[in-house]
This record gives structure tokens, C-alpha cells and sequence, in this order.
């Protein structure tokens, strides 16, 4: 059964999956394209350090992405055939959503191992300066469990009724309503300075996505 | 006329009189050159009276009246509301850690906040009564941002009174830091290792003589030759090309950077004007940190030990902190190594808050409200 589960979700997101396999190969080697010094001075350390800063923001980026792709596909087929399918089968409710929530799980993997593999290769042709260090497995680590919590979220709300899906964003647009009307009555309020506290400081679920992202660093 | 205020009024009447005598002088008496620039230097100095007496009436009109006292910190706003009265508490216990009693100078440079959208250029020009010193801050302020301002402000105001010796090491900067996505120390963690200079790599290394150098704590008369060596020398020249002054000097440069001539190189730098300083080993921020430290060490009464004055910096911060300058330096240097910034590493704790995250997520999407 999983068999054929993780078959279809392969057939619907592979082409997702495979571009997330080449940007997450190619992310690594991009990020230090101009940093291929062969004794780099500090200066050149200085610049290269800000080069990957840049770049930085690119991997929560693509985490970010491949985790709604993938998790709004596993749920699209059963959401156009009204669930006749899932319905059709002899498992309970959460035993089919496992499944679903298994298959995108483990699509995943492979963005992730391309990660790895592209900050493994990267670090590799560099020559990193003393007092650097090279971090490919904590990148493509955090990569990897920031991809995860993402892929969680989306695949939660994907799961839910478009009602359940209209309430988290109308909670969103009703604190940033209240949020705009405090300012507009110039009343001191920080709703949302204070969730984005709540939800990125640990041990809130962004946590992960905090940091400095750079293969390369003190 | 009537909601005049009476300063205001006074100020008119003064302008009125200048204008006055201006216009219709005492006739057909003679006057030597003298009497003439007596009478000019009175009606300029009743003409600045008049202006202050317009600027104060005018500045008790347009600026708030509400104001709230912390500690030794005076604040004026058009109105205290909470966010004002938690921002001035956290910024008087901010202040008065740093600086213990030294803080109570305060008492006498009140802070005024006015509003962003208030604010106009004129009213940005415009003096405040009692030495009051303006904050601009946004109406969207969180506590936090105006608490930031308050102690800057209060900061700036307190290391104002120290001496020059101190004021030029500090560079001006405010020993209460703003804290970034990178505390001061994770900061000058990264200045140690990055610094290209060889005095900051022997004192990350654990010399603490370069450490001083580094810190601009050694009393040399000759930064040029002290901070750097030839080599290094020759970078920052490089790196001043831009600057006219240095491109004038083309056949010096050229001996510097192409012959290689340290001679030149020493000469071009030892050239530079105050508006081209020499870089600094490691920036003033680093430096606030062996002062926060030797607060830290040195308790309440500390900066005032700093401040007053008596001795090189280097002394001032031991006898603040109450150990020796060796001891002071190899604390501050642990403490550096110690702080590294955070890195894309993660720590287990963070990495099992993620995975317990990732699970509760997936039970929620298991009890989804489809097919309910």
C-alpha cells in the first residue's frame, strides 16, 4: 500500500523533486563560486563571509517552497476527486493521511542528501581560511529539519478542509488588521512582533530557520 | 492675542523695540566708530534674547508637557502612556548598571521624545528649553525601540562629561550597545578572527602585549609603525587609493606600492588628514567590550573610576575593575573566544524542539477534518 502511495506522490511531484535536487546540489557550489581563493588573506576571508551571507537566504528559501509544493501535491488529487478514493480503501482516516504524510516525507529526502552532497563538494574546492571552519553537514542538517517542520506545517493545513485552511488565514489577516488599525489609532501594540518572537525564538517552530546559513563561517 | 503666552509676548515687544530704534534712530547726534559697534553688538545681542525668548515660547506651545522621572532620568512626551513609562524604567536600570552613580549626571540633560510625524524641519532646528535633548521616534515604536533611543541618548550624555583621552579611544560610541542579530562580543569574535592585522592575530593567539596594541591600549606615539607591520602597511595604503589625498601623492604611493618602499608607505599614512583615519586593528566596538567588562568586574563605581581621568586607559580600566591589566585583558580575550557568533551549526535542544515540532504538526494533519 505505502508502495503505491509513495508511486503516485513520486509521479506528481518528481518534477518538484528534481528541481529541488538540482537547486539543492547547485545552491552550495553557487554560494562559493567567487570564493575559490588559493590562500586567502583575511580581507579575502572578510569578503568571502559576505558573499555567503548573501547567499544565506536562499536555503530557508528553498525549503520553504519544496515543503508547500510538496505538501499541497500529496493532498491536490484527493481534493479534486472529493476523497472517493481514500474513502474507498479499508484504512482508517489517519492511518491513509500517515501514509500521504510518510511518502512526501521521504521525496524529501533526496533534496536534502543533494544538499549535503553539493555543501560536501563545495567546501571541498575551498581553501578555508584559518579561523573559519566548514559546516556541510549542520547546513544541510538544518536544511534538512527546516524543510521538515516546513513540509509538517503545510501538509497540516493541506489536510484540513478549505474552511480550516480559510480560518488560519483569516487569523492571519485579522491580526494584521488589528495590527494596522493599532497603528492607524496610534495605539502601541506589537501582536506581531510578538508572535514572530514566540514562533522564531526557541523553542518556537521557526526557530530552525533563524541564523546564519553559510557553509563557511567563524 | 490673547492665548499668548507671556514669554512669547515678552519676546515680541523685545523684537518690537529693536525694530523700533532700527527704524527710527535718535537724530543729529554724532557718533564715533567705537559707539557705532557698541550699539551694533547691543541690538544683536537683544536680537538673539528676542529670538530665544520666540524659540522658548514657541517650543512650550508645539513640545509636550507630560513628563515622566526614573531614577535620575527625566523624559518629556506629549503624553506617558505605558509604553513611555516601561521604556524610560528599562532604560534608567540600563543606564544605571552601566554607569552606577555616574548616571545620576542625567539629572541634568532631561530627553524630550517627539514624534516622527510631529516632527518638521524647522521643529528639528529648534532649540529646547532647559537642556533638553530631542528623540525622534516613530509612532509605531515597540518599548524596546524607544528604550534603545532613551539609552543611547542617556549614554551619549554621561560619556559626554568624561575626558578627551577616553572620549577619542571610545570613538564616540555609546558603552550601552544596541543588541543585534550579534551581541558585541560575538562581534568582536569575529573582528579576532578576521582582522587582517598581525596584531590582532597574536592576540588571538594569546599574546596579550599584541592584545593591548590591538585594543589601542599601548601609549605609542608612532600607531603607524606600532600597529602594523610593513606588509600590512602597504594594504592600507592600497586601500586609500581613493582617497585624493593619497592619489596626489602618486610618485610616494608608486614607491609604496610598487617598489615596495616602506619608507613611502610610512610617510603617506603618517600624511593622512583627521577626515582619513587610520584603521583601527580592531573598531571601537571591540573596545566597548574590555570597558563592559571592566564595568562588570568593578561593580557600581566602576565607569566613574574610568572616567576620571588619572592615569593611561589601560590603568584607568584595571583600577575599575579592581584587578591587574594582565588579568583584565587575558579575562576579556577568554570572554571573546568564548561568545563565538551563532554559526548554521545547531544544538541538540534546538534540534529535538524541530523534530517534536515536525511530529505534533504531523498528528494534527493526521486528525484532519476531512471526511468528518
Amino acid at each position: 500500500m505505502f508502495r503505491q502511495i509513495l508511486y503516485t506522490q513520486w509521479k506528481w511531484s518528481r518534477l518538484v523533486v528534481l528541481l529541488g535536487v538540482l537547486a539543492g546540489f547547485a545552491l552550495p557550489l553557487l554560494s562559493v563560486q567567487h570564493s575559490a581563493y588559493t590562500d586567502p588573506s583575511n580581507w579575502e576571508a572578510r569578503e568571502m563571509l559576505g558573499q555567503l551571507q548573501s547567499w544565506g537566504v536562499l536555503y530557508p528559501a528553498l525549503a520553504t517552497a519544496l515543503a508547500v509544493i510538496v505538501a499541497m501535491t500529496a493532498w491536490a488529487a484527493d481534493h479534486r476527486g472529493r476523497h472517493v478514493y481514500a474513502l474507498s480503501l479499508p484504512l482508517p482516516r489517519w492511518h491513509y493521511a500517515l501514509l500521504r504524510f510518510s511518502a512526501g516525507a521521504i521525496l524529501l529526502v533526496a533534496p536534502i542528501l543533494a544538499l549535503w552532497i553539493g555543501a560536501v563538494l563545495a567546501s571541498a574546492t575551498l581553501t578555508v581560511p584559518p579561523g573559519l571552519h566548514a559546516y556541510p553537514t549542520a547546513l544541510a542538517g538544518r536544511f534538512g529539519l527546516a524543510l521538515l517542520v516546513a513540509y509538517a506545517t503545510f501538509f497540516a493545513i493541506s489536510a484540513g478542509t478549505a474552511r480550516t485552511a480559510g480560518y488560519i488565514l483569516g487569523a492571519v489577516v485579522v491580526l494584521i488588521a488589528v495590527q494596522l488599525l493599532a497603528q492607524a489609532a496610534d495605539v502601541h501594540l506589537s501582536l506581531l512582533s510578538w508572535l514572530w518572537d514566540r514562533l522564531s525564538i526557541w523553542p518556537g517552530p521557526l526557530e530552525v530557520f533563524t541564523g546564519r546559513w553559510m557553509i563557511i563561517d567563524v | 492675542m490673547s492665548d499668548m503666552t507671556a514669554p512669547r509676548r515678552s519676546g515680541v515687544l523685545v523684537l518690537a523695540a529693536v525694530l523700533g530704534c532700527v527704524a527710527f534712530p535718535p537724530v543729529a547726534q554724532g557718533q564715533d566708530a567705537g559707539q557705532l559697534r557698541r550699539r551694533i553688538a547691543l541690538l544683536e545681542a537683544t536680537h538673539r534674547e528676542a529670538m530665544a525668548a520666540a524659540a522658548r515660547s514657541e517650543s512650550l506651545r508645539a513640545e509636550p508637557h507630560d513628563s515622566i522621572r526614573v531614577g535620575r532620568l527625566t523624559v518629556f512626551a506629549r503624553a506617558i502612556d505605558d509604553v513611555v513609562q516601561q521604556a524610560t524604567a528599562a532604560a534608567w536600570r540600563t543606564l544605571d548598571s552601566i554607569y552606577g552613580d555616574a548616571a545620576s549626571g542625567l539629572a541634568e540633560y532631561p530627553l524630550t521624545l517627539t514624534s516622527q510625524e510631529r516632527i518638521n524641519q524647522v521643529e528639528f532646528f529648534r532649540p529646547l528649553p532647559g537642556g533638553q535633548q530631542r528623540i525622534i521616534v516613530d509612532s509605531t515604536a515597540e518599548v524596546r525601540d524607544i528604550t534603545w533611543q532613551l539609552v543611547n541618548a542617556g549614554a551619549l550624555s554621561i560619556q559626554a562629561q568624561a575626558d578627551s583621552a577616553l572620549k577619542n579611544w571610545l570613538g564616540g560610541a555609546p558603552l550601552a550597545e544596541q543588541t543585534g542579530l550579534l551581541s558585541p562580543r560575538a562581534r568582536a569574535y569575529e573582528e579576532m578572527v578576521l582582522a587582517p592585522w598581525r596584531s590582532v592575530r597574536s592576540c588571538y593567539l594569546g599574546d596579550l602585549t599584541w592584545c593591548r596594541v590591538a585594543l589601542g591600549l599601548a601609549q605609542d606615539s608612532d600607531p603607524v609603525r606600532h600597529w602594523f607591520d610593513a606588509a600590512e602597511r602597504r594594504d592600507v595604503v592600497s586601500d586609500l587609493i581613493n582617497y585624493d589625498h593619497v592619489r596626489r601623492q602618486r610618485l610616494a604611493t608608486d614607491r609604496c606600492l610598487t617598489l615596495r618602499s616602506d619608507e613611502a608607505c610610512v610617510a603617506i599614512l603618517r600624511s593622512l588628514p583627521s577626515t582619513i583615519p587610520l584603521p583601527l586593528p580592531l573598531p571601537y566596538a571591540t573596545r566597548l567590550t574590555l570597558v563592559r567588562r571592566a564595568i562588570d568586574l568593578g561593580g557600581r563605581d566602576a565607569y566613574s573610576r574610568v572616567a576620571r581621568g588619572e592615569g593611561s586607559i589601560e590603568e584607568r580600566l584595571a583600577s575599575a575593575a579592581g584587578v591587574g591589566a594582565d588579568s583584565l585583558i587575558a579575562g576579556w580575550r577568554r570572554d571573546i573566544l568564548a561568545a563565538p557568533p551563532k554559526t548554521v551549526t545547531f544544538t541538540a535542544a534546538a534540534g529535538w524542539s524541530a523534530v517534536g515540532w515536525v511530529t505534533l504538526l504531523a498528528l494534527l494533519g493526521l486528525r484532519s477534518t476531512r471526511w468528518r
